[in-house]
């Protein structure tokens, strides 16, 4: 736990996903993982404080939530993501950090001017998870 | 061998002759009834009993009993060559399978040595203290990766779609992009989309930004 709260990570890239959350475990900080984006839409949209804070990948299926609006393919659904969370102003009372894979210089400006940290996974991977987790969501 | 080559499903023709074969038994059957009813005197108003009426109920019955085998024999060699045929369509298949199988292992084991070399070189330069150089390694063990997930699918599995994702998203920085790996991404997300046109509207994007890349890409990095 994160402040007696856990950590939700929406994310498909179990490859790049199940040892960070191991890693994080050790270290007893409980997370949440959604692989799908619409029920991690769905569970931010009525978390209410329930959550320490959000890592959010950008290149995931874009479900049906975003299906009909411009993803690219789903390269981008994380900042579709950032911008519905930012419009409904949900940003102000909660954390997210996006965690991607992706050098797309153009999303991670428009995301980093939304208030959002983008980082990169390969800059975090192994046991630099815990720290990384730590210094955006405190505990 | 392709859909069009398969003994498909004859389901028409198969009808037809349990159809025959029963019209057969039934017409056959009556008249056995008959005979037996004639020869028993039923359809008559003599009902005198003798030796020969015997014999023609005896040879009715055993005629009827004859069909009614013939029929069961008939009925069961056409499922055992449905099932024959089932079993060879399976075993086609598997074959086809396999034959995939075999490319996409030699075509791994071709791509291995230069990818580790690649890994080794990125490596090195992360162990002179270049963040990129980890970054590149990293990356490289995850294109890798995502690829040696994704031949694990079906070639028309939707979940492909996802490991395509992760690997041409994953290249957008041409620092990190392997041609031969985007090229064999490529022509899984093309045949993915043949396969299932559903897919074209979240497959199109991934494969203008994988050529996009591959345009950038006037050297391999590899």
């Amino acid at each position: 736990m994160i402040n007696g709260k856990p950590l939700l990570w929406i994310d498909d890239d179990v490859r790049y996903l199940r040892p960070q959350v191991k890693n994080l475990q050790d270290e007893e900080i409980t997370v949440e993982v959604e692989r799908n984006v619409d029920q991690g839409r769905a569970k931010v949209m009525n978390s209410e404080g329930a959550y320490a804070g959000v890592i959010l990948d950008v290149m995931m299926s874009p479900g049906e939530a975003y299906r009909n609006i411009d993803n690219r393919g789903g390269l981008i659904t994380g900042l579709l993501f950032v911008r519905e969370m930012h419009m409904l102003g949900l940003l102000a009372s909660l954390k997210i950090t996006v965690l991607s894979h992706r050098n797309d210089v153009g999303a991670e400006e428009e995301i980093k001017s939304l208030g959002v940290d983008y980082c990169h996974k390969a800059d975090h991977a192994g046991i630099r998870i815990v720290d990384f987790v730590r210094d955006q969501f405190g505990g | 061998m392709p859909d069009g080559q398969r003994p498909d499903d004859d389901l028409v023709s198969k009808t037809t002759m349990y159809a025959i074969v029963a019209g057969v038994a039934v017409l056959f059957t009556s008249f056995c009834i008959f005979v037996v009813m004639h020869g028993a005197g039923l359809l008559t108003s003599d009902h005198s009993e003798s030796i020969l009426q015997f014999i023609v109920i005896a040879i009715g019955f055993f005629t009827a009993a004859f069909t009614f085998v013939l029929a069961l024999l008939a009925v069961n060699t056409f499922g055992a060559m449905r099932e024959v045929r089932e079993i060879r369509r399976d075993a086609e298949d598997m074959v086809t399978d396999m034959r995939t199988r075999i490319e996409e292992s030699e075509l791994i084991v071709s791509i291995l040595p230069e990818y580790f070399a690649e890994m080794l070189h990125a490596s090195e330069d992360a162990m002179q203290g270049d963040a990129r150089g980890r970054r590149r390694a990293h990356m490289t063990y995850m294109h890798l990766g995502n690829w040696f997930e994704m031949l694990r699918l079906d070639p028309v599995d939707p979940g492909r779609l996802d490991f395509c994702r992760e690997i041409i998203g994953g290249m957008s920085d041409i620092e990190n992009a392997n041609r031969r790996i985007l090229e064999e991404t490529l022509l899984a997300l093309t045949h993915l989309v043949a396969a299932r046109p559903q897919l074209a509207g979240d497959a199109r994007p991934l494969i203008r930004e994988a050529h996009r890349i591959l345009s950038e890409m006037k050297d391999p990095v590899l």
